[in-house]
């Protein structure tokens, strides 16, 4: 048995279409250990959200087949759990998640407190009295002002990161340990995003929870995560301490995702060759081959990941050769 | 202010507000002030940025300078014209040199439609196109924003986000306007696609000699975009001027608060951050004096009673407080 918290092994999940099977995860390795923030990044399409949403079992099937793997939590195999175990056991109470979209999670004809009330006495069996108290406090505990007045508002009456507070609250509600953060933050000012990090922040380390933090943007996971694993098409291509990768990216992946975000109006963008997207890819190499600027012949042939000091590895043919990105 | 002269728009003193009726033929109770007395200028080829908080009215104010919006109070002069004293049959011809894009591809290109339709509805609107010509100009405009000439014959609902977002920047150039408005323009897309369509924006600028006006609440996309910038907080600007400047030394603020919001790898720990107190207020009981002194952290006396106005800083740059202006 594993002493990680999260530890998700050899998990591959494909989906199935009219033109055949897609792979769409193929995952070695995923460690996470109690209380920590582990950040997952990687563009639109990269398998992050398929990711979390088996880690809960929500992914539908079919069309997605599960072809191999353990995900264990807790010292539990959750892919050999049944459905009604996953309902009364994990959901809600140990692994909870937030979604991308405030708005469309929130359900709109219900009150903040209808709904909060709903969830606390459907898992913790309180009644609708102590589930009202539970409900004020850990709104109380997500900073939201006035929780007494916000309980009963609706929520088109919140503002975005007031309804995302919600979401984060309902998701602590029934004492869940895991956090499944997807894009929290997407679509928020600048402004509230630093806020709900902060909060997530707090969260983390008052309650000890344990986050995993989805993104598309490297520099929100160096803000709150201590571990990170970058994702491309499903296979995670570089990983370690957030410090490490994103201070020091070996891959010409992560590189260009760092280099995405503008930074001056006098330096232009480099993406370093980075432009075409749903190339097919070669079946034993690198499977950034066909995107990157730097590929040689030697980036066909099969490659496992390499250490570059510490926690800090990458699936690079180039790293072996020498500093790539100069 | 400043002298027309090579101004492509002039915003003077633009004022909207926003009704608020308890009954149909009841007198307004009160009103949102969503865009109070705004004054902008922007010359031929040069990007304004606008930026601010969710609700502090950029998107009211392009609406209303498009004329989507009729306004309560002011001009918008484009090209020496004002806006809203042409006919309808006038403005539906300068309407040629204005096109926006919108901030959700998704929900701005028509689902029903192919793409071929929908980039060259504008042509067919405004211009007397051949219809055997239109699909060579379609497969132009595609190659333009960096399309394959195939995707004319496919469905929205067939392309990522960065490819629809490509579809609606090739509608608003199909009739060769003059200023493009982009409002959010890459909100909904992740980082690398939005490194791309920012680049392919810029790119496009320069072959067709465009203006933009570029709305974010993303202050690195309009530092990258931006030669000018205008930062608005509850309807009213405070501050505006020269991007690099503003960047380099925000006077303002709410100016200065945004910018510390901003992801960056030299701040290690979350914690470390400063952030502003408070939500913004509503824009229908605004604080009295200036808007933001209940979130300010210079905030004096004076703050509280009077509303400042935009002045000239020492740098160039203009500037509505009054903390600043008395030192």
């Amino acid at each position: 048995m594993s002493k990680h918290y999260l530890h998700i092994k050899d998990l591959k999940i494909n989906f199935r279409d009219s033109e055949g099977k897609k792979e769409v995860l193929n995952l070695d390795e995923i460690k996470i250990n109690k209380g920590q923030a582990f950040g997952l990044i990687g563009e639109s399409g990269t398998g992050k959200t398929v990711l979390a949403l088996t880690i809960l079992k929500l992914i539908r099937i079919p069309p997605g087949e599960i072809e191999s793997g353990e995900i264990i939590f807790d010292e539990e195999n959750l892919l050999e759990k049944t459905e009604m175990e996953m309902r009364n056991d994990i959901r809600g109470k140990k692994i909870a998640m937030i979604f991308q979209d405030p708005m469309s999670t929130l359900n709109p004809v219900f009150t903040v407190g209808q709904q909060m009330i709903n969830v606390i006495t459907q898992n913790l069996g309180l009644n609708r009295k102590k589930a009202y108290d539970k409900a004020i406090e850990t709104l109380e505990l997500v900073r939201l002002p006035d929780a007494k007045r916000t309980i009963n508002k609706y929520p088109h009456e919140l503002s975005g990161g007031q309804r995302q507070r919600v979401i984060i609250a309902l998701a602590l509600s029934c004492g869940a340990e895991l956090i499944i953060a997807d894009e929290p933050t997407r679509n928020l000012d600048v402004t509230i995003q630093a806020g709900i990090l902060k909060l997530l922040k707090e969260l983390e380390q008052s309650l000890d929870i344990t986050i995993l933090f989805i993104a598309n943007n490297p520099e929100l996971v160096y803000w709150i995560c201590d571990n990170v694993a970058v994702l491309y098409k499903g296979t995670i291509i570089e990983k370690g301490t957030t410090e490490e990768v994103i201070k020091n990216p070996v891959h010409p992946y992560t590189y260009a995702l760092l280099n995405a975000i503008p930074k001056d109006k006098n330096e232009k963008i480099n993406l370093q060759g980075l432009t075409t997207r749903n190339v097919e890819e070669s079946d034993e190499g690198c499977i950034y081959y066909h995107r990157c600027a730097k590929r040689e012949n030697i980036c066909k042939e099969k490659l496992e990941f390499v250490k570059v000091k510490g926690t800090h590895y990458v699936k690079c043919w180039k790293s072996k050769v020498g500093d790539i990105n100069g | 202010m400043i002298s027309m002269g090579n101004n492509i728009l002039e915003i003077n003193n633009l004022y909207k507000y926003f009704p608020i009726k308890s009954g149909f033929f009841t007198k307004p109770k009160s009103f949102v002030k969503a865009v109070d007395g705004v004054s902008l200028n922007i010359k031929k080829g040069e990007v304004l940025g606008i930026v601010g908080e969710s609700g502090c009215g950029k998107t009211t104010l392009v609406n209303t300078i498009l004329n989507l919006e009729s306004p309560t109070k002011g001009k918008v002069v484009f090209n020496g014209k004002n806006l809203f004293d042409l006919s309808k049959n006038n403005l539906r011809k300068t309407r040629k040199d204005i096109q926006i894009v919108f901030q959700d591809p998704f929900w701005s290109l028509n689902p029903r439609m192919l793409v071929k339709d929908i980039i060259s509805e504008p042509l067919k609107v405004q211009t007397n196109i051949r219809s055997n010509e239109t699909l060579k100009k379609v497969e132009e405009l595609l190659e333009m924003v960096g399309l394959p000439k195939e995707s004319a014959f496919l469905f929205p609902h067939e392309f990522s986000n960065g490819q629809r977002q490509r579809i609606a920047i090739a509608r608003a150039l199909s009739l060769m306007p003059k200023l493009v408005v982009l409002d959010e323009p890459t909100s909904s897309i992740d980082v690398i696609s939005q490194a791309q369509i920012l680049d392919l924006l810029i790119e496009l600028k320069g072959s067709f000699n465009l203006t933009y006006i570029i709305i974010s609440h993303d202050l690195s996309v309009i530092n990258y975009m931006s030669d000018k910038i205008a930062v608005m907080y509850l309807g009213k600007l405070v501050e505006y001027g020269d991007a690099n400047i503003i960047f380099k030394d925000p006077s303002h603020p709410y100016t200065k608060a945004l910018f510390d919001a901003i992801p960056n790898l030299e701040i290690k720990n979350i914690e470390d951050v400063r952030l502003l107190k408070g939500n913004v207020p509503s824009a229908i009981n605004l604080p009295s004096g200036c808007r933001f002194h209940e979130r300010c952290p210079y905030a004096v006396d004076k703050c509280k009673q009077q509303q400042p106005e935009l002045k000239a800083m020492n740098n160039g740059i203009m500037a509505a407080c009054h903390v600043l202006n008395t030192t």
